[in-house]
């Protein structure tokens, strides 16, 4: 696996305070959790405050990154994640107020000015898997929304929301491995 | 929770989003520590949320990069680029001079040396050659005798002697032949040489009537097999041309031996 040899030398040089590596790190990491936390806290000050909490905390506990655990990325993921949620739940935020009902969900995926080249077909795969599935999946993934949130504001068993994520993920992992042959 | 539960139920997932408790959390870690196919299946929904979160990724204002790099924890780390004086310049020109130098002399001593030790080689695989051939002659040569003294030990092998003719008085050939086998060996070195348009031919007398046992060169030392003879009261060689004749040439015969 490439990715986690990369990987490898990444960390090693962020843990020898290699400040190129931050700035790498920054370069290719920095859009995918600023998606995550901006769909969050729908709110570009506050995301942006946020993301540069998330790459200090990145820089700052890198040797608390255990790879046994899960992916750099997967590590960076739960921060950015975190870091948006605890500002979303902190008394500065509560001004800007996000509803905390659903309503605001928009088909991300479905998005035309995403401006990113689909070199895998990605959304032609997402436009396969249904609606309930990428509404599960934004929620869950990329806004910030835990089962409980999901089960109580989808009227789903909580039990569901999880298997049903789980056979979302599944069916898009099948579909791309079946274009790929 | 059993490993089919942890897979099917969607703990990896939520795993990921850390959407579990204290103890599943211990349980689902403790999976993927220790079983592969767990590990991999985690993997792969990984690297599918890493590949969902960069296409749905967004740029935030360049001015954060900044700020992250400029932030004390990270600026302190940050290397100043050292442009160096002009004399710390010229000591490192003079430093690599040097080292070119000095991988020239180096390059040139061992390109000296690997000639040398290319001309040794080929000198040793010529000689190994030779080695190889004398080898393969004397042990040839060992061959033929072990087989020839294997013959005149032998209990099998009957012992008879040819004398001259008066075309030959002074010649003398012996036969050696194993009934049994109908094998026949000829030692024939005292026999003159012949014209190359002639050669010897032996023969196997039964019962008055000549078979013929094969032609041969007059040649020295060593036995020559000679065609298979079942049954012979006598053996004769005759003079004949080259390549032999159905029936032998009387007048020329050479030697004569009887059974």
């Amino acid at each position: 696996m490439q990715t986690l040899d990369l990987n490898t030398v990444l960390i090693k040089r962020i843990k020898s305070r290699d400040t190129t590596a931050l700035d790498y790190l920054y370069e290719n990491y920095s859009e995918a959790l600023f998606g995550i936390i901006l769909r969050t806290l729908r709110n570009q000050e506050a995301a942006e405050e946020t993301l540069h909490d998330v790459f200090i905390k990145i820089w700052d506990q890198i040797d608390k990154y255990d790879p046994s655990k899960g992916t750099l990325f997967t590590w960076m993921y739960r921060i950015a994640r975190n870091q948006a949620i605890d500002t979303l739940r902190s008394k500065n935020f509560k001004a800007f107020e996000k509803s905390n009902d659903i309503d605001g969900y928009v088909d991300i995926f479905d998005s035309s000015d995403l401006g990113k080249e689909d070199y895998i077909g990605l959304a032609d795969v997402l436009s396969k898997i249904g609606e309930m599935c990428k509404k599960l999946i934004q929620l869950n993934f990329f806004m910030g929304y835990s089962h409980a949130e999901i089960s109580k504001n989808e009227d789903m068993p909580l039990g569901s929301v999880k298997t049903k994520l789980r056979s979302c993920l599944k069916n898009i992992r099948t579909q791309l491995s079946k274009d790929f042959g | 929770m059993d490993k089919e539960e942890i897979i099917s139920q969607g703990y990896l997932e939520s795993y990921i989003t850390g959407d579990l408790n204290n103890e599943e959390t211990r349980e689902v870690e403790e999976l993927i520590a220790s079983d592969k196919e767990a590990m991999l299946e985690f993997y792969n929904i990984q690297k599918l949320i890493e590949l969902l979160a960069i296409r749905l990724g967004i740029s935030a204002s360049p001015v954060i990069k900044r700020t992250i790099m400029e932030h004390p924890s990270v600026s302190s780390h940050i290397k100043p680029i050292d442009k160096g004086s002009s004399g710390g310049w010229r000591m490192a020109m003079a430093a690599s001079i040097l080292f070119a130098l000095f991988t020239s002399v180096l390059a040139a001593y061992f390109y000296s040396q690997w000639r040398t030790t290319d001309n040794e080689l080929t000198s040793l695989i010529a000689q190994n050659l030779q080695l190889a051939e004398s080898f393969n002659r004397v042990n040839n040569d060992l061959n033929n005798l072990r087989q020839d003294v294997a013959v005149l030990i032998s209990p099998e092998y009957q012992r008879i002697i040819m004398d001259g003719t008066e075309n030959a008085p002074d010649v003398k050939a012996v036969i050696y032949w194993n009934s049994k086998q109908e094998k026949v060996f000829l030692n024939s070195s005292t026999l003159a040489s012949l014209p190359t348009d002639q050669q010897y031919q032996l023969w196997a007398l039964v019962d008055g009537q000549p078979i013929d046992a094969g032609v041969f060169d007059a040649s020295t030392g060593t036995f020559q097999i000679m065609k298979n003879i079942a049954k012979a009261d006598a053996f004769a060689v005759t003079v004949e041309p080259k390549g032999g004749s159905e029936s032998p040439t009387l007048s020329t015969m050479q030697v004569l031996g009887k059974v």
